[in-house]
């Protein structure tokens, strides 16, 4: 099989904040995004990948390594005798750690994921966005999303009398 | 859509702040319940959670999302009480919990004897009594009731009845048969209900003077712009034997047509079974499916998928199932069938060809609304259905009841 070194291809990812990120190209292919762009022969050497500063790119770059099929990606072997369900579970516990940021990094995640065209990651943060709100009330949504409520009350009250029993 | 963000990032908003498109991306996640609460967040979510694009890309989310993991059925109560009692209820349950929950019930306030095999299509439910029918969107509780047939009917006093979403129109259809006697002589045509409009719904009369029905004890299925039911065989109205096929209703130019048996089945020599009564029509993986046993006497079954092939349509056969004791197919999840008992629900791995019992229905419970009760399950009724359930925000008309 192929080595390390001349087997594998490497891709190089800019963020518009100037850094350069070296990723194995299978990593990067996790991406739909940067994908279309390779087998589109539309990237060279590097790809300046807009919008996603360094800090987020580097988290998603995180991510992909960590969900790129196995077969090699970890750079050893050890991982073909790990059970299939053992190796989800261990994800499983891996993704609930790598979400636990602050809101902002969270939907700098999310929109980078969107970009991107990651559909695990954009699965994982928009889910755990979805379990912060789904209970919560009305006002604690409001501020966590930044909306504003433009209703006059007696409007909320119509809207909410329509579909009263969805809040019991 | 780079340079909104890059404005975005300019101004660097206090608080952080995700862009519309995302948030409606994420609102297609939630549950139905929530999203209804969230109407009143303000005008643009209540704007966004009742646009019909929204609404597509929901009920598509929630077909994909939620089928991956824990699959929901509903439950449907088949009345035959004979007092006259006019209440329809859906319970859900989902594949892995112990019990059931009520969602919706409704006294219709209309009398009926008996309602049963209920067509279902993107979360909503066709619930045909042999008074009137209703359309039901348990999730959101919309109920339409549909108005009576222009004809009179004659017994027996169920229909058969169908519904889809036409894509051309975006609206759906729901599709009766009605007989008619003139001459002494009896007739079938067909009529089309469209729901959705502004106006209050209709029938109208798209055929007439037509030799054959559907089979009304057999429930409608509707996938790709087609609803599909079984030929009707039993001479009753002294009608012309009809060869044994489907019928398919197309929902776009509302045409009625023949669609042959694959040629298994279609073996004129065997005729003294009632082949119709013995295949099951189901949707699996998008596709109208038909489950028979191949040869009589032999526990083999075959899962037949139609499929179109330029003008015309052909049965390729899917799965085969050994040793297998009569049931039906209602579902598929990546590399196994889940199979229906008539009262119990069983998965059949198709690779391994093993058969696991998943729920007895008649043991189930349910808990009905802020009840900490479990109620009676439904052993108590002769007959119940469990369907795949998708819900979703589609909205039937929305006549307040």
């Amino acid at each position: 099989m192929a080595t390390r070194e001349a087997g594998k291809k490497m891709i190089m990812l800019k963020s518009p904040d100037g850094m350069e990120f070296e990723v194995e190209e299978a990593v990067a292919m996790e991406s739909q995004t940067i994908r279309k762009m390779i087998e589109d022969d539309c990237a060279d050497t590097a790809i300046l990948i807009p919008n996603i500063n360094s800090k987020i790119l580097s988290r998603v770059i995180e991510y992909c390594n960590k969900h790129v099929p196995t077969t090699g990606a970890t750079g050893a072997a050890a991982s073909d005798t790990v059970a299939p369900a053992a190796l989800a579970e261990d994800l499983k516990i891996w993704d609930a750690e790598f979400i636990k940021v602050n809101r902002a990094t969270r939907f700098d995640l999310i929109q980078a994921a969107s970009y991107l065209n990651i559909k695990g990651l954009l699965d994982l943060t928009s889910q755990t966005t979805i379990d912060t709100i789904s209970d919560n009330s009305l006002e604690e949504i409001r501020s966590f999303l930044s909306t504003k409520n433009d209703y006059l009350p007696e409007e909320e009250q119509t809207i909410r009398r329509e579909n009263q029993w969805a809040f019991q | 859509m780079m340079t909104s963000n890059e404005q975005k990032q300019s101004n660097e908003a206090p608080t952080p702040e995700l862009p519309d498109e995302l948030v409606s991306d994420i609102l297609t996640r939630l549950p139905v319940k929530s999203l209804l609460r969230f109407k009143c967040i303000s005008k643009a979510w209540c704007a966004t959670i009742s646009d019909p694009s929204f609404i597509r890309r929901h009920l598509k989310m929630s077909a994909a999302c939620r089928w991956e993991q824990n699959p929901p059925f509903l439950i449907t109560r088949h009345s035959l009480d004979y007092d006259g009692k006019g209440d329809i209820g859906f319970c859900q349950w989902q594949q892995g919990t112990s019990e059931a929950w009520l969602v919706h019930s409704r006294d219709c306030t209309s009398y009926f004897n008996l309602v049963l095999f209920f067509p279902h299509c993107d979360g909503l439910v066709l619930v045909p009594t042999d008074t009137t029918a209703y359309l039901f969107n348990p999730a959101t509780r919309d109920i339409v009731t549909l108005p009576e047939s222009s004809h009179g009917i004659v017994p027996p006093s169920l229909r058969p009845i169908g519904f889809g979403h036409d894509l051309r129109s975006g609206m759906y259809k729901v599709v009766q048969f009605f007989l008619r006697s003139r001459d002494d002589e009896f007739y079938n045509g067909v009529e089309v209900c469209t729901v959705g409009d502004p106006a209050p719904p209709q029938w109208r009369e798209i055929m007439a003077d037509r030799w054959y029905t559907a089979d009304p004890w057999v429930t409608a299925q509707s996938v790709n712009g087609g609803v599909y039911w079984i030929v009707h065989v039993d001479n009753y109205t002294g009608l012309e034997p009809h060869p044994r096929c489907l019928l398919r209703f197309g929902l776009d130019d509302e045409a009625l047509s023949h669609i042959h048996l694959p040629s298994e089945l279609s073996d004129p020599e065997d005729d003294d079974n009632n082949v119709d009564k013995s295949f099951k029509l189901s949707v699996l993986q998008g596709e109208l499916c038909l489950t028979a046993y191949r040869a009589r006497g032999h526990r083999l079954m075959v899962v037949w998928a139609l499929v179109e092939d330029e003008a015309s349509f052909v049965w390729e056969p899917r799965h085969t199932l050994n040793g297998m004791d009569p049931c039906h197919p209602i579902a598929f999840l990546p590399g196994t069938l889940l199979l229906w008992f008539y009262g119990k629900l069983c998965i059949y791995d198709l690779r391994s060809r093993e058969l696991t019992n998943v729920c007895d229905f008649s043991w189930l419970r349910y808990r009905s609304h802020g009840s900490g009760e479990l109620e009676p399950a439904w052993n108590s009724l002769p007959f119940f259905d469990v369907i795949p359930y998708t819900e979703s925000l589609v909205p039937v008309g929305a006549h307040p009841a």
